[in-house]
């Protein structure tokens, strides 16, 4: 008997830029070459929400509570006050969300250019990295 | 209708009193302190002079979960309440380091208050 695995399914940059026209004339050989590709792999890795902050919405107000920050943690003992902006990106990665994944979402809902809406995610992910309020999952 | 995106911006409000900043500038002193450095309505990161993210007040100054704006208020500042110098701001929506100097009031290590004009010696006092 097989483990049954929740399915999921993810947007995933093309980092080199290939067409689909282009990937599906790949040998299998150079396909796997290129999903092993660091470029590919790094835009592959999934992120979610570390387990210990809770955002709730307040009389319309968002606000982000560490109730499990580690000790001597920056976020310890503290309230995050959120912008719109940060409670869209902030609730994507609740679940396992690829960095494209949001930014595909933000291109749907809001105005914005592509590379303005990449931008902002990549600071968000690298912040919330270095603070571990994001973590990285299989 | 799309919304319209912003920058994201978090940011982080400390339960505890923070710890006092050391202070430079004349004893007993009152300067008059108006904090407009940066374009009004932007946020900025605060960084060292080596370029990297600094801690002021206790907040990570990455100018996405902490960040500093012109509040373009002027503050009666005493002296010994704070100030920072050698570092600058830098608008992290863009790829440049805009390289902003400034000299910063902490207001006893509570705040971030910011301005361009270097020369202590040159700000208005209102008590001495």
């Amino acid at each position: 008997m097989k483990d049954y695995k929740k399915p999921e399914f993810h947007f995933i940059r093309n980092p080199d830029e290939l067409s689909g026209n282009e990937l599906a004339k790949l040998s299998d050989d150079e396909l796997s070459k290129y999903l092993n590709s660091d470029g590919y792999q790094r835009e592959k890795k999934k992120y979610r929400i570390t387990p210990g902050y809770i955002l709730r919405e307040i009389a319309g107000e968002y606000v982000i509570v560490p109730v499990g920050a580690e000790s001597k943690s920056p976020l310890e003992n503290t309230v995050m006050t959120p912008n719109g902006s940060a409670v869209f990106i902030w609730k994507h990665f609740e679940e396992p969300s690829t960095l494209e994944d949001v930014v595909v979402q933000g291109m749907l809902e809001y105005d914005v250019t592509e590379d303005r809406m990449r931008r902002s995610v990549e600071n968000f992910v690298t912040d919330a990295l270095n603070y571990k309020i994001l973590e990285e999952v299989e | 209708m799309k919304k319209t995106w912003e920058e994201p911006r978090i940011l982080v409000q400390k339960f505890m009193p923070n710890e006092y900043v050391a202070a430079c500038g004349e004893s007993g002193v009152v300067y008059n302190f108006e904090c407009n450095a940066g374009e009004k309505r932007k946020c900025y990161a605060v960084k060292d002079a080596y370029g990297n993210v600094a801690e002021i007040s206790g907040r990570y100054m990455d100018g996405v979960w902490n960040y500093y704006y012109p509040c373009g208020e002027p503050h009666q500042a005493e002296s010994d309440s704070g100030f920072l110098t050698g570092y600058h701001l830098d608008d992290p929506s863009t790829q440049k380091d805009e390289n902003i100097k400034v000299i910063i009031w902490t207001d006893h290590g509570t705040d971030v208050h910011c301005t361009t004009k270097l020369n202590m010696n040159e700000w208005t006092t209102a008590k001495s």
